[in-house]
């Protein structure tokens, strides 16, 4: 131990360390160690813990457009750890701004912001605005549609700064528009400007607040103490609880990631982080150009009412009335954002977006873990999904005449009455007897809102298919399983090996004429394979095949289709409204084909391998 | 702000009993130095985890064999000649469905036109790309090592430790067919890199 010490001595020596440390732990505290004292503590120790989680979250963070987001999912879901680090991250950073809260609150409450610390608050004040800007550039450094969006409207609100604000918005974006270079920017600010003011500023806030002392409450009668050891247990004691927090959140909730950017894609579920919700409620109740009063003015006031408290508090009702400014403050944005998420979670719109949007980060998630991600980036992986596709594609062109199981594809129900047939599970045998039954042709799920009510087709199954004795049941239930095999549905194709025989026997009823082979006789207006003739209905060769169904979205008024007779729908090739890939997609998704992963028994999807579908 | 270093006496309060006040306080200090230890390392240990991660990652397996040129392209003079090889490519993220991966020399003869040799450009000194002179030997423009047409070291001097690293070949349907590899630098035996 002598030998220790010797070198400690000489140490010392060179570097005078042990008064360093001495004037760290032997700082005085009147009236001893108390817990109100904790909050600087655990805001430093937030901050260095975001520090730590953020260089090692840098080893692996791609700052551009196509990596971005790919970097962010690589962290998230293939590197061991990697989401309990970005969880850590995520969510001490609104555990930082939850304390900044609590900090401001008690130094105004106890009146620690009076003379002769006035310019320490101020040196909070910008600290505090410091944080909210760490908060603000990291949400967008993932490149999620959340972020993305959420990033826009606060960029654009920028923009109504009085005088400079577009050369601002221009600024802070790096150009014209969302890009690599406003990630660049945002993560230059994010990763360095602004910690590294972080830490000056806290130097300084340190230094003044050493320099008049803590301002002590009620210390008379109490034994004073130093830092060491028993505030420095308090707060440990305190950031301990910050940490355990902090971790039950990142195993509980893991820090959200959804799907890549893309400025092409609604995203109605766009909301800023929960501790920005009650400016953007304050926002709402600003129209039209008044918007400047909740974006800029207000909160401009709020934060001069805040910057003037010091000498508002040299009076005796100055104090008071600071501390009832603050408590109201905190109040008032606390019921502004009750009043956001009530009326989120009372807002149908809202909910499916942000069903839809978990829907497409769930799907994205599956794909680059079994596809890989392009050299491109993630982008695509969801723009050539038929099973992310086709529900849109449905709902923007399909759904003001047809039906998806009831909905618009998406799960929205429009107001406006169908005036087409309901195409869920079209072409498989179910949706056929369902169609062919004389109770329902002329129900609005098929021919009942369409111009085809009154047509032969109704009339064959309201009059003949009504009384077909129950030999010609069986044979329509045969003709039936042989129309839907032409689909060749990739759900149902275990059931057509199996009843390959009736299949067989059912293409020839669907063809032979009611006298001879005592057969149904579609083939008197519909073309099957080689029997009957194009023109008069539509086509049942290869009837619900992808094939088929591409053919009548692109040309319904071909004659293979519904020729001149065809209702209101548009030829979509033909016209021009929707390409070959659209229309692809269109037809996988309502044939039930996309690509599917290959899933353990767990249900959780094998990396790398996939099934050959869609 | 001057401070002076304090007497236990100042933190016992009153109503202690001596010998109780020293032990709580050591229990106070232990604490305080275990607690504030564990919460200061916590983050750290989770991000030096996931620092580390290129560690626990697995290896791909057996490399398979990649077509590199056709037979006709490789000239039977006995001298290398360099061609690249391109594979399909995962770093980190993306899936590089085919991508230059490296380069590879290869050489035939007249003698034996239907054997390819394959030799690895990269200098097992220190990994630099080593050149082919015009006489089918070659040299690392690092360090001078000096290599054999086989790969074997020509000059003793050289600071590699090793030959040229030779690499599986196969011939199919007129194509060269390279089991292509990278080993680890600096050792005496060729170890795939996997």
């Amino acid at each position: 131990m002598p030998f220790f010490r010797s070198i400690l001595d000489t140490v010392d020596h060179r570097t005078g360390f042990r008064s360093i440390i001495k004037g760290v732990l032997y700082e005085h505290i009147p009236g001893g160690a108390r817990w109100r004292y904790v909050w600087g503590s655990t805001l430093v120790f937030s901050f260095m813990t975001q520090l730590v989680t953020g260089l090692f979250l840098w080893m692996y963070y791609s700052p551009s457009a196509q990596t971005a987001w790919e970097s962010v999912y690589y962290i998230q879901y293939q590197v061991g750890g990697g989401w309990l680090l970005r969880g850590i991250h995520h969510y001490t950073a609104q555990a930082m701004i939850i304390l900044l809260a609590l900090h401001v609150l008690q130094v105004v409450l106890d009146g620690a912001y009076r003379a002769p610390r006035e310019f320490n608050f101020w040196v909070g004040l910008l600290l505090l605005l410091i944080v909210f800007g760490l908060g603000l550039t990291g949400y967008l450094l993932p490149w999620d549609q959340k972020g993305y969006w959420a990033t826009k409207v606060a960029t654009n609100l920028a923009s109504l700064t009085p005088g400079a604000g577009e050369a601002l918005r221009r600024v802070a974006i790096g150009g014209s528009d969302y890009g690599h270079l406003t990630l660049t920017r945002f993560f230059a600010l994010h990763a360095g400007l602004l910690p590294g003011l972080f830490i000056m500023v806290t130097a300084l806030h340190v230094y003044l607040f050493r320099r008049h002392g803590i301002h002590a409450k009620k210390a008379e009668g109490r034994m004073d103490t130093y830092f060491w050891s028993e505030q420095v247990l308090k707060d440990a004691v305190a950031c301990l609880a910050v940490l355990a927090t902090v971790l039950f959140f990142s195993f509980w909730h893991p820090a959200p990631l959804m799907a890549p950017a893309n400025p092409s894609e609604p995203y109605s579920a766009a909301r800023p982080e929960w501790y920005f919700l009650f400016l953007y409620q304050l926002l709402k109740f600003f129209p039209g150009e008044s918007t400047i009063w909740g974006a800029i003015y207000i909160p401009g006031i709020v934060f001069a009412v805040l910057a003037l408290m010091p000498l508002v508090g040299q009076a005796r009702i100055g104090h008071a009335f600071n501390r009832f400014v603050i408590v109201a403050l905190l109040i008032g944005s606390g019921v502004l954002t009750w009043i956001a998420l009530q009326h989120d979670r009372q807002n149908e719109e809202y909910l499916l977006a942000l069903r839809a949007a978990e829907r497409d980060a769930e799907r994205v998630h599956v794909l680059a873990s079994t596809l890989g991600i392009p050299p491109g980036g993630a982008g695509p992986l969801l723009r050539d999904d038929a099973y992310t596709q086709g529900p849109k594609l449905f709902a923007k062109y399909c759904s003001s005449c047809h039906r998806f199981d009831g909905h618009d594809g998406t799960g929205k129900v429009p107001r406006e009455k169908p005036s087409g047939s309901d195409l869920k599970d079209f072409g498989t045998r179910r949706w056929l007897t369902e169609f062919l039954r004389p109770e329902w042709i002329d129900h609005e799920k098929f021919f009942g809102a369409t111009a085809f009510k009154e047509g032969d087709m109704t009339d064959f199954v309201k009059k003949t298919i009504a009384a077909y004795s129950d030999e010609e049941k069986v044979k329509l239930a045969k003709a039936v399983k042989a129309l839907s095999a032409e689909a060749r549905l990739k759900a149902q194709a275990e059931l057509d090996r199996q009843d390959a025989q009736e299949i067989e026997d059912g293409r020839l009823y669907l063809t032979a004429r009611k006298g001879e082979e005592k057969g149904l006789n579609c083939t008197r207006c519909h073309k099957f394979g080689e029997k009957g003739k194009l023109g008069r209905a539509p086509d049942l060769t290869g009837y619900g095949s992808k094939e088929w169904i591409e053919g009548i979205i692109s040309d319904p008024s071909h004659e293979r289709f519904y020729n001149e007779d065809n209702d209101r729908m548009p030829r979509f090739r033909t016209q021009g409204i929707l390409d070959e890939t659209s229309i692809g997609q269109l037809a996988d998704w309502l044939r039930g084909e996309w690509f599917e992963p290959l899933r353990g028994n767990d249900g959780r999807v094998i990396p790398g391998q996939h099934t050959d579908g869609g | 702000m001057e401070t002076s270093n304090p007497s236990t006496e100042t933190s016992i309060s009153p109503e202690q009993g001596p010998g109780e006040a020293p032990r709580r306080e050591f229990l106070t200090k232990v604490m305080a130095v275990s607690l504030g230890t564990a919460v200061s390392v916590g983050p750290l240990v989770v991000g030096s985890y996931v620092a580390l991660d290129p560690l626990r990652k697995k290896s791909v397996g057996a490399t398979p064999f990649l077509p590199v040129t056709s037979l006709e392209a490789l000239p039977p003079d006995g001298l290398p000649h360099l061609f690249r090889v391109v594979s399909t490519l995962t770093d980190a993220w993306t899936r590089y469905p085919k991508i230059p991966i490296g380069a590879i020399y290869l050489r035939r003869t007249k003698e034996n036109p239907e054997k390819v040799e394959a030799i690895h450009p990269t200098c097992p000194h220190l990994g630099c790309f080593v050149n082919a002179r015009g006489d089918g030997t070659f040299h690392c423009p690092c360090h001078d090592s000096d290599f054999q047409t086989d790969g074997s070291i020509r000059n003793p001097q050289s600071p590699s430790p090793r030959g040229l690293d030779r690499l599986e070949t196969r011939i199919e349907d007129g194509k060269v067919l390279v089991q292509f590899m990278n080993f680890e630098p600096g050792v005496k035996e060729p170890k795939p890199i996997l």
